[in-house]
Parts: C-alpha cells; sequence; structure tokens
C-alpha cells in the first residue's frame, strides 16, 4: 500500500472518533485525492506541451492511379514550330475529386511533351504532331505522374490525292509539282481539351486540398422512367 | 410434276431481291484486337489502301525489324511502355514516336506517298478512330512476318559477320 493511502487511513480513523457524518464525507474526498495525488509530489499547473509538428502523423488522403483526370492545353502547338522534346503547358480543366468534398484545385498546372513532330513535306504529305502528358505540379516537391494522354493525334491537312491527282492529269510537270506541294501543318488549337489517367498512387495533404461540394446524388439510368411514344 | 413445281419456287427464291441482299452483306465484322500482355503495351501498325500497293512497308526499332505490313493490312506487336521510334525505310526514311502506356494500345498507320523512283512510306500516329474507320484491313500472317522478321536478322547477323571479317 502507497504511503499516501496509509496516511488516508490514519486520518480516517482520527476523524472517525466523533465527527459529524458531513465532515467524514469530506474526508472521503480528501482521502480520494490524496489516493490521487501523492503527498510526495507538488502539484504542478497543467501545461500543454506541444509535441513537435514533424512528428506528428501526415494529414493526407491518397488518389488512386488510373484516375481519370480531365485537362486544357495551353497555348496553341504546331508541327511548324514545336519539335520533339519541346514542353507544352496543361492545365486542370475541372477539380480532381480526391474525396467526397475534397479535390485538387481546376487550373493546377502540369506538363506535357512533344513526343512526335513532323512538318508537312513533299507529295502533299500531311504535318504530324503527338503529345503526351508527363504530369500535374500539385506544389513545388509534389508531382502527380499522368499517362494515357487522350488528344486526337493532330495531322495536318493532307493533299496526298491532291498531289496524287496532279500528277495524274499533267503528266511529267504536274508530277514535279506534286513533289512539291506539301501537305498543312498539323496544330493542337489553345484550349483544347485533352483526358489523362494519373500514373501512379500519389498521397496528397489534405491542407493543400480544396474543399468541393459533395457530389449529387447520381440517378441510375435504370430508374429513370423512359417515355414511350404512343403510336398513332 | 410436284418436283418441278419445287425446283420454279426454289429458283424464284434464289433470284429474290431479299435472297440476293442476304447471300451479298457480309455484315462487317468489327476487328478484335488482343488484349496486352499484363504491365505491357502493344502497337497496332495498319495500312489502309490506296497508292502503293505493291509495296509492303516494313517496319523497324534501332533497325531491327519488327513487322510489316502490306495494303489494307495490320500487324500487332508487344511493346515495353514508354516511348518507341519506329522507321519505314525505301528511298527516303520516315520515322515515327509513340507513347505506349502499360494495358494500352497505341497506333501507327502506314501510308505510302509519291516519291522520285517509288513510293515513299510515310509513318505516322494514328488514334483507334482511325484504325476503326479502316474497315477493310486485315491482319498479316503472324507466322509469315515471324519468319520475315527471323531472315532479316540472319541477314543483319551475316552482315555484321562479313564486316568484322573484312576489318580483321
Amino acid at each position: 500500500m502507497s504511503g499516501a493511502a496509509l496516511r488516508f487511513l490514519n486520518l480516517f480513523d482520527y476523524q472517525a472518533g466523533g465527527i459529524a457524518g458531513g465532515h467524514r464525507v469530506n474526508m472521503i474526498l480528501y482521502g480520494a485525492m490524496l489516493f490521487a495525488q501523492p503527498l510526495a509530489e507538488p502539484v504542478q499547473p497543467a501545461t500543454i506541451v506541444e509535441a513537435p509538428v514533424a512528428t506528428l502523423p501526415a494529414q493526407t488522403l491518397r488518389l488512386p492511379a488510373l484516375t481519370p483526370v480531365r485537362l486544357r492545353v495551353i497555348g496553341e502547338v504546331s508541327s511548324k514550330t514545336h519539335v520533339k522534346g519541346d514542353k507544352v503547358e496543361i492545365i486542370l480543366a475541372e477539380p480532381l475529386r480526391v474525396s467526397a468534398t475534397l479535390a485538387i484545385p481546376a487550373g493546377t498546372l502540369g506538363v506535357a511533351e512533344v513526343i512526335h513532330s513532323a512538318q508537312g513535306g513533299m507529295g502533299g504529305k500531311a504535318g504530324e504532331l503527338l503529345v503526351a502528358a508527363r504530369s500535374l505540379d500539385f506544389s513545388p516537391d509534389l508531382h502527380i505522374p499522368l499517362r494515357s494522354f487522350r488528344l486526337a493525334p493532330a495531322n495536318g491537312k493532307s493533299n496526298e490525292a491532291l498531289a496524287m491527282g496532279l500528277s495524274i492529269a499533267v503528266g511529267v510537270t504536274g508530277g514535279i509539282a506534286a513533289m512539291v506541294m506539301t501537305g498543312g501543318s498539323a496544330r493542337i488549337p489553345d484550349r483544347s481539351e485533352a483526358f489523362a489517367k494519373t500514373a501512379a498512387d500519389v498521397d496528397l495533404p489534405i491542407a493543400q486540398l480544396q474543399t468541393i461540394d459533395a457530389p449529387s446524388v447520381i440517378v441510375p439510368i435504370s430508374s429513370v422512367p423512359i417515355q414511350m411514344k404512343e403510336e398513332k | 410434276m410436284i418436283n418441278k413445281l419445287s425446283l420454279v419456287c426454289l429458283t424464284a427464291l434464289l433470284m429474290s431481291p431479299s435472297v440476293a441482299v442476304a447471300g451479298k452483306s457480309d455484315a462487317k465484322v468489327a476487328i478484335v484486337l488482343p488484349t496486352p500482355k499484363p504491365g505491357k503495351g502493344q502497337v497496332v501498325f495498319f495500312r489502309p489502301g490506296g497508292m502503293g500497293g505493291a509495296i509492303k512497308c516494313t517496319v523497324r526499332e534501332n533497325g531491327k525489324m519488327v513487322g510489316r505490313v502490306g495494303a489494307n493490312r495490320y500487324y500487332v506487336i508487344d511493346a515495353e511502355p514508354g516511348v518507341h521510334t519506329f522507321t519505314a525505310k525505301s528511298e527516303a526514311t520516315d520515322a515515327v514516336t509513340v507513347q505506349v502506356e502499360s494495358d494500352e494500345t497505341a497506333f501507327v498507320k502506314c501510308k505510302i506517298t509519291m516519291g522520285m523512283m517509288v513510293g515513299r512510306p510515310n509513318l505516322s500516329p494514328a488514334s483507334e478512330l482511325d484504325f476503326a474507320k479502316a474497315t477493310k484491313v486485315k491482319p498479316m500472317e503472324a507466322d509469315k512476318i515471324a519468319a520475315e522478321i527471323a531472315k532479316d536478322q540472319d541477314k543483319k547477323a551475316a552482315g555484321a559477320a562479313g564486316a568484322d571479317s573484312a576489318t580483321e
């Protein structure tokens, strides 16, 4: 038994001699206090010690791989002006929902890359352009890798049929002219819409996510009443 | 008498437009491409008809033959995810670079354009929609292409060995 408890029992025996019942209750409460706080230790005022921020578990939400992403290409990209390896600016076209009420804000910048570019060539060959999305820059230190960029491959106007027709119709002279004839350049207009998918799981700090409205209830197609036309 | 009547009926039936249409209309069957192997991607090379029908489009990567497509044909290869550059050559060389993603299919169109002496192959990036539009394309015989690839490799190896012996 601890020293504090023994002291309490002794005190209780001493008081139990002829003190009124109300005082006994006080004694019991006092005893309880003694049990709770050893007398040897002085009572210190309660102080809140803040734990260092680094030791707190990071508050993150996971954005899974293969999440569809809607993007927009910023600035015109053309096979005339862009070459393989050129970087292309993209932005998130709409908030990318990570949970019911948290999302990556629309307008978040990203990077795409020109992986194939060929100018229109002889014989009416059209220009070609192929762009692949690389990442969304969630923060300077956190990039969300992207894949499966879908923007219809931009091919310029092909003049191959015209060149062939010219060659057949006008013979040798036409053939030479047809060889010199070039196709149009491929271009992706400014603000073109594109789609991609996230390439890997990424843990995003909740503090940096945007709060958005919860999604509205989606009515399954099967529950929508179909209006039948009356046959006349 | 009954036999004669049956014959007349059968003839009439055969000559009727409905039967004629039914026999003629080979419903266009959508091309079903193989699914990429787990963790890998695939590339479909296809060549819609047009000029240069006699010229085949031989596709190479880093000089190594990976496939060949004739007019109105397609050929599918497995590819590691990443960026791939394919070339095709006749009197001029054309190249195309595509991004291959795991579990997905990339498409490359080969067309033969006008050249000085012979048609020039033109490889260009395409989409699934472009491939779907090329309804007449049929698959190349895989065994035949595999044999041609093996032959090409042997030829290259022999050429390399000849070059080595010449330098010794």
